[in-house]
């Protein structure tokens, strides 16, 4: 389809009253790319902890703000428990999560994500204040079924890793990956739709209840 | 689909005698018009956000060529394939012979206009394969056999006990033998139908909100995760999307979320905004194996060379047809294709022909409103004028019509005679319905007449006025 290609491209060229452009034009363009310029970023007055649990709760997703990690594994046994929700949890390989130690109560498998697991738990690069978002990114240890096929999503996300805004998301990406992850997902809410009549119903085919649990 | 546009004056009517269509379209102005004006005037930076996104949009389309291109190179680098296509059987070609060269059966479908835009389910049908779409807006009338009537909520004109009936019509054989009437039991079991078609699929097909040029991205922005589901569980990803969807960095595609969901459905954000960048990474743990992209122009580029160029930097959010007083009354079936209201008035005479969608660039009352809550500020009542002098220039106007025009024309160009035609037939009028307040009928007027009054002039014409002003002031 090399002709459809070279057409396209040549009707957008006469459309724009020009040829293909010149180097240094060309230079121009990609240095903007590499400079990527932030653009309006709305202030906010609140405290970015404040801020990002009121999103989140907006959305209907529960938050919890726990002083270590080894909290951790309590805090999801209770919510499990509060829940209803079986105690059995498939979870990403994350390094965060593989030194969190858990009681026998609670059954562990890392995974992959299957269609009938009911509880998930992973760890997201980072929080974003401004929307109240999870950024979850796909790799190794991260398959991103995770934040999708179970019914409960519990993340987990230390406090030093909450950003502000999703400009800064991308700056952490762009340190910490030299090529963008396969999946980047910005979690906001569980899933919900308002195709019924316009009204919202929860858990339309990604979680119904996501729990954000921030440490630190 | 097949398009039904010409006939949009019956269309209209019909509409107006639908009484869930009226209720759904009265729900609308409580839900997405009120909800965009709470996140407005939450947003003091909301306007500023407008222009820029305007100007990062004109840029973008000024260097279209070098950012596709961009855009081209960084896909291929992360290991995706791009495929470009100029007309709608292009691509439909294309997305066929991928899903042939998968030896695939199955393909889901998340929600994308420009899917709708080429036809593509039909076309997979015909091909042999079976076609799921997965936002439930969509399901919902992939069961019933129509198409959306609103971009962003695509089934808004379904009624709960209609999707009940539906469900049991079509999930009986599923082993879902009870007729639902709860909403949440009718998202409920269509989750649980669709999960089985999630986990058998083995294309995923979904639409972009953007491309990305700085990493080959596309953006995905959904509040079912459908989309998600979608670009990760079958084995082959294909995304269609047009040539206008790209902007140059994700700082760029950051500004213009942040206008989005507030704009449709006033939301800050919705409850996912993924990118995806090419296949599964040799270490993932999952994803596609395959991502194709298909890039698609359908007239776009012809677009970009004419006065029409700003309606390229539409974003989709459907704030123009929320808050479009002819869209309010009518609903999205009526204008006889995929894209309603104002922006679908723009770009249904462009892809159809002004022979099949001549009406709609004349359904609009050039209020404003749209123009005034557009995120990337398309100036949509002047592109319809500019559709209305095309339709004109090419003789698709009636006669009377031009003859009328031409007439009035002259007359307007010849103020004396104007004052002299108008001021007797407006004192006469003037006279005439001083009492009654208005006019109930007019002869030559009846268009007008037949469902509103005509009112009464109030003894004066505005040159006359005007003049009396200009002399007050010296």
């Amino acid at each position: 389809m090399s002709a459809a290609r070279e057409q396209v491209l040549a009707r957008i060229r006469s459309a724009l009253g020009r040829g293909e452009l010149g180097k240094a034009q060309l230079a121009e363009l990609r240095e903007r790319i590499a400079r990527h310029p932030r653009q309006i970023e709305p202030a906010f007055s609140e405290p970015p902890q404040q801020r990002f649990r009121q999103k989140l709760e907006a959305a209907e997703a529960s938050f919890v703000a726990l002083d270590t990690l080894a909290e951790v594994a309590a805090e999801v046994e209770r919510y499990l428990d509060a829940s209803a929700a079986p105690k059995r949890l498939v979870t990403s390989g994350d390094e965060l999560l593989r030194a969190l130690e858990w009681p026998e109560s609670i059954e562990l498998r890392v995974w992959p994500a299957k269609g009938d697991d009911k509880v998930s738990l992973t760890a997201a690069h980072c929080g974003i204040a401004e929307t109240g978002s999870l950024l979850l990114v796909s790799g190794e240890q991260n398959p991103t079924s995770l934040n999708f096929l179970p019914d409960y999503h519990i993340v987990v996300l230390r406090a030093d890793q909450l950003l502000l805004r999703m400009e800064d998301a991308w700056d952490s990406l762009r340190a910490s990956f030299t090529q963008m992850p396969r999946t980047v997902n910005f979690i906001s809410g569980p899933s919900k739709t308002a195709d019924v009549e316009q009204t919202v119903e929860y858990g339309a085919h990604g979680p119904r209840y996501l729990h954000v649990i921030l440490v630190g | 689909m097949q398009p039904h546009s010409r006939h949009f004056k019956a269309n209209a009517e019909a509409a107006l005698r639908e009484p869930n269509l009226q209720a759904a379209l009265k729900q609308l102005e409580l839900g997405f018009v009120a909800g965009r004006q709470r996140c407005y005037e939450a947003l003091p930076e909301f306007e500023s956000l407008r222009d820029r996104a305007k100007d990062i949009l004109d840029h973008t389309l000024d260097n279209l060529d070098a950012y596709l291109l961009e855009y081209e190179a960084r896909v291929i680098e992360s290991g995706g394939k791009l495929h470009w296509a100029s007309t709608p059987l292009e691509a439909r070609e294309i997305v066929i012979r991928i899903c042939r060269d998968a030896e695939a059966k199955t393909v889901i479908r998340g929600k994308s206009m420009v899917g709708e835009e080429i036809g593509i389910n039909d076309a997979l049908e015909a091909a042999g394969f079976e076609v799921t779409e997965t936002d439930l807006g969509e399901y919902i009338l992939q069961l019933a056999k129509e198409p959306p009537s609103h971009i962003v909520a695509p089934a808004i004109h379904k009624t709960k006990d209609e999707i009940s009936d539906l469900f049991l019509e079509h999930h009986r054989d599923l082993g879902f033998t009870r007729r639902q009437t709860e909403r949440s039991a009718l998202v409920n079991e269509a989750r649980q139908v669709l999960r089985g078609k999630f986990l058998a699929a083995d294309v995923g097909i979904t639409g972009a909100n953007f491309l990305i040029a700085e990493t080959g991205s596309n953006v995905i922005v959904t509040n079912e995760g459908n989309g998600d589901l979608t670009s990760t569980l079958p084995r082959v990803q294909i995304v269609t999307a047009a040539i206008d969807k790209v902007v140059p960095t994700l700082e760029d595609a950051s500004l213009l979320l942040r206008l989005l969901a507030r704009s449709a459905t006033g939301q800050d954000i919705t409850a996912y905004t993924t990118f995806t960048t090419g296949p599964r990474r040799k270490q993932d743990a999952d994803g596609p194996v395959e991502y194709h992209v298909v890039l698609i122009d359908n007239h776009r580029s012809e677009m970009l060379g004419s006065e029409l160029r700003p309606m390229l930097r539409c974003i989709r959010c459907g704030a123009c047809m929320n808050h479009c007083p002819v869209y309010g009354r009518i609903g999205g079936h009526a204008y006889g294709w995929i894209y309603p209201g104002p922006m679908g008035s723009v770009l249904t005479p462009i892809m159809l022909g002004l022979d099949e969608a001549g009406h709609l660039p004349n359904a609009c009352t050039l209020n404003g409103r749209c123009e005034t809550v557009c995120p990337v500020k398309i100036p949509l009542p002047r592109l319809l004028r500019s559709l209305r002098s095309r339709q004109h220039l090419q003789r698709q106007n009636s006669s009377l019509a031009r003859v009328a025009l031409s007439l009035w024309t002259w007359v307007a160009l010849r103020p004396r005679l104007y004052q002299m035609l108008t001021w007797p037939a407006m004192s006469l009028l003037s006279r005439l319905g001083l009492k009654r307040g208005g006019f109930r009928r007019m002869p030559f007027a009846s268009g007008w007449t037949r469902v509103r009054d005509l009112p009464t002039p109030q003894g004066s014409t505005f040159q006359v006025l005007w003049q009396q002003q200009q002399r007050g002031r010296k």
